[in-house]
């Protein structure tokens, strides 16, 4: 038998590291990651992220290729998370890359991280032409294909969604473990009263700032006086958050004409989200495609998948050219595995790779 | 006394047109003039509370502002009738393309650079003048401006998220949301953008502050960081 | 007269000219003896038909959820006419006054009978609803529906009494 493509990809961009191994038919052999959790009430610094990533990323490195029996030998390629994130963090992950890439002799490909969560997401759902939400801690996108570039159609104008939730979590002081966002999700489930919040819709953009204030102010106070529970606060605000996020997904489907709806990043496991989401898609005759934990929440195999598909397609990173950024917009990338796709040239990526 | 034949003018059966994401368009006749009704109907995924809430915020928030609209000069539709229980707006039958269509057309359907131009001239002064009358539209796309056949006029639709602002910040993300419009729909159209922003200063009386703040708004969105 | 058909009901509509029995008209109106009752308008303020079948519509309809804001339907026309919430204000601007000498009649689902005796009611000349365009009083009309001078630019003065005839209720 022929060998497969393999690639081992490092993803460490906000609280989590992760190391994967996926072959190019994006069958993940090994995908393990570690989580640095804050105690209640505290956002993760960089800094202290980035210890922990390098505390954990060798044996992460080890764990993935004994989980997915493989040595060094067998990859074709390292991939990593070249941005967008949090700085230290990411730098983590890039010089681990460089070093193996000296030691091994294998090529880099550096990844977006965005495009990461939305390719991972296609092949596992079977997705094909979706329009994306995109949907985690640091970034809230509506985004879909077109001519060779994913474009963000609608997008937060401040802060994202899933760092609306963190914060509105250490108003409550809930847990961050397994994550803020869970906790809330938990709660809301024990929600009744609606409280009514701002609801702010630009166009195919939203923003979530003036809510978030409105319910740091009012929290308290609300609280204190018995006017609502701290459950009912969780439920009415994932409630208006989760429409607003509908909403401008709806949008872009009615202006890019397209009826299904794949859902990715962290933010993209709440169940209540999935369950709007697809509401309006049965409405509108398509379909959503969503993932649960274990691709949502970002990982090293994504990584490895997406840089597989460019590495595929005749793309690598020079040694010199594998930085980090902190900014790094989806539509920056030249999509290229989409366009031959596209064109209907191979029909799938896998016959690359036998 | 001659009596006339009797002049239909009730509303015809209702033709549906669109079905949008959150109203179904139809074409009507409104007392002998051909219309659209727009129905705005309730979304299943929203809480009841929060969807009628806004369903009618957006119905009364639309006919305001396209009246308004038009006092300040800039053309809409005519409206006809609001039916707060109905959910629905009756107005004008506006018979011509989209600016999208238009625009998607360049090039290829013979559409040539001063009809571009034109068109892009005649929305940044329609923008300009809502403005300085302190409305923003709030869904400034390609999708949402017409062009009337024969006068070839632009004509405004589409006011349901529309509000009254004299905010710079307002206005510079109302500006921004079409800018973001135009590239991801219209990236081959070349810089109808700077077209319109060039109407858009002559048209605005303050178009300095609103345009300093798009500078602003615009590093915002480059300049996020988007972790995770 | 010409018959309007609005909503599965008629709105008939006669115009006259010279009328010289305003006071009398007002009065039995205010009396509540009109008979038959009929919507008495003040015509300068019409520059068309189609605003009056915008505010016929919207009258057609209160009327059939029982939401009327005057006391009859064709109080409420006037009233809706207006554009305006304010109704002693609405019903003396745009209904007749004691002087008015060019008035438009209007009743809703009226038979033929009923129409002649309408126009038996009304001591005047009786002319063709083509003349409301040309014997509008712009001045009067601007003022009162608060139209500026953009707007003119683009729209017709029945265009723009129509949009607040229709946006009234959302403001």
């Amino acid at each position: 038998m022929e060998k497969k493509m393999i690639a081992l990809g490092f993803e460490g961009s906000a609280n989590k590291i992760g190391v994967g191994v996926v072959t190019l038919d994006g069958t993940i052999l090994s995908n393990p990651r570690h989580t640095y959790i804050t105690p209640p009430g505290q956002g993760f610094l960089p800094r202290e992220t980035a210890q922990h990533h390098l505390q954990h990323v060798l044996p992460l490195v080890k764990l993935a290729l004994k989980e997915a029996h493989i040595t060094s030998d067998d990859i074709d390629c390292l991939c990593y998370t070249k941005g967008p994130g949090m700085g230290a963090p990411l730098q983590v992950s890039a010089i681990v890359v460089r070093v193996l890439s000296l030691l091994w002799k294998k090529p880099i490909v550096a990844v977006n991280h965005c495009v990461a969560h939305i390719e991972m997401g296609r092949i596992v759902t079977g997705a094909d032409d979706p329009v994306v939400l995109y949907v985690s801690g640091g970034n809230t996108q509506v985004i879909a294909y077109s001519e060779g570039r994913y474009r963000i159609f609608g997008e937060t104008i401040d802060i994202a969604v899933g760092n609306c939730l963190d914060r509105f979590a250490r108003v409550l002081t809930l847990s961050n473990d397994p994550s803020p966002g869970y906790n809330i999700e938990q709660l809301a489930k024990k929600g009744e009263k609606f409280i009514d919040l701002p609801y702010v819709v630009k166009g195919m953009d939203v923003s979530f700032s003036g809510i978030l204030s409105y319910i740091e102010a009012t929290a308290e106070e609300k609280l204190k006086n018995n006017e609502c529970t701290p459950a009912d606060l969780c439920y009415s605000l994932q409630e208006t958050l989760f429409a607003m996020l509908v909403e401008i997904t709806e949008r872009a489907m009615a202006h890019c004409d397209s009826k299904d709806v794949l859902i990715v990043g962290g933010v993209g496991c709440n169940e209540r989200l999935q369950e709007m989401m697809r509401i309006m898609c049965s409405e509108r005759g398509g379909r959503l495609f969503a993932t649960d934990d274990r691709y949502c929440i970002d990982n090293g195999a994504m990584i490895a998948y997406t840089g597989l598909l460019a590495y595929a397609h005749g793309s690598t990173t020079p040694l010199e050219e594998s930085t980090f950024t902190q900014r790094f917009r989806t539509d920056e990338v030249h999509a290229i595995w989409r366009e031959e796709q596209e064109s209907g040239g191979s029909s799938g990526l896998a016959d690359v790779g036998n | 006394m001659e009596i006339d034949p009797i002049i239909d003018s009730g509303n015809g059966a209702l033709v549906l047109v669109k079905q949008g994401a959150e109203a179904r368009v139809f074409e009507s006749v409104f007392a002998g003039k051909r219309s659209i009704v727009k129905e705005r109907f309730s979304k299943k995924y929203r809480h009841p509370s929060l969807d009628s809430k806004l369903t009618i915020k957006r119905l009364n928030a639309e006919a305001r502002c396209m009246t308004k609209a038009r006092r300040l000069g800039v053309l809409t539709p005519v409206l006809y009738a609001v039916d707060p229980v109905l959910h629905t707006l009756t107005f004008e039958f506006v018979e011509g393309p989209s600016v999208k269509d238009v625009f998607l057309g360049f090039g290829s359907n013979g559409v040539v650079q001063e009809r571009l131009a034109d068109i892009a001239t005649q929305i940044g002064d329609a923008i300009g003048k809502l403005h300085d009358g302190g409305l923003v539209h709030g869904d400034l796309t390609t999708s949402n401006m017409l062009i009337r056949d024969g006068t070839n006029k632009l004509v405004l639709i589409d006011f349901g998220l529309s509000f009254t602002s004299t905010l710079p910040e307002d206005k510079a993300v109302d500006l921004y949301v079409l800018e973001r419009a135009l590239i991801s729909m219209h990236s081959s159209c070349g810089n109808v953008m700077d077209l319109i922003l060039a109407a858009y200063k002559k048209s605005s009386k303050q178009w300095c502050s609103t345009l300093n703040k798009l500078a602003q708004v615009r590093q915002r969105g480059r300049k996020r960081t988007m972790v995770g | 007269m010409k018959v309007f058909q609005i909503n599965g009901n008629t709105l008939s509509l006669a115009l006259f000219t010279d009328v010289t029995n305003s006071k009398e008209l007002l009065d039995s109106m205010q009396a509540g003896t009109l008979d038959p009752e009929v919507a008495f308008l003040n015509a300068s303020l019409i520059p068309d038909v189609f605003p009056l079948l915008a505010a016929a519509h919207k009258t057609l309809i209160s009327k059939s959820r029982e939401s009327l804001t005057t006391r009859t339907l064709h109080s409420e026309l006037v009233y809706n006419y207006s554009g305006s919430k304010h109704i002693t204000e609405s019903l003396k601007r745009c209904g007749i006054s004691e002087s008015s000498s060019y008035v438009l009649a209007a009743r809703f689902n009226a038979s033929p009978d009923e129409m002649k005796a309408v126009e038996k009611l009304i001591s005047g000349k009786e002319i063709d609803l083509d003349e409301l365009e040309g014997r509008a009083d712009q001045a009067h009309i601007q003022k009162h529906y608060k139209i500026p001078s953009p707007e003119l630019g683009i729209s017709t003065l029945a265009d723009a009494i129509t949009c607040r005839i229709a946006a009234r209720d959302a403001l």
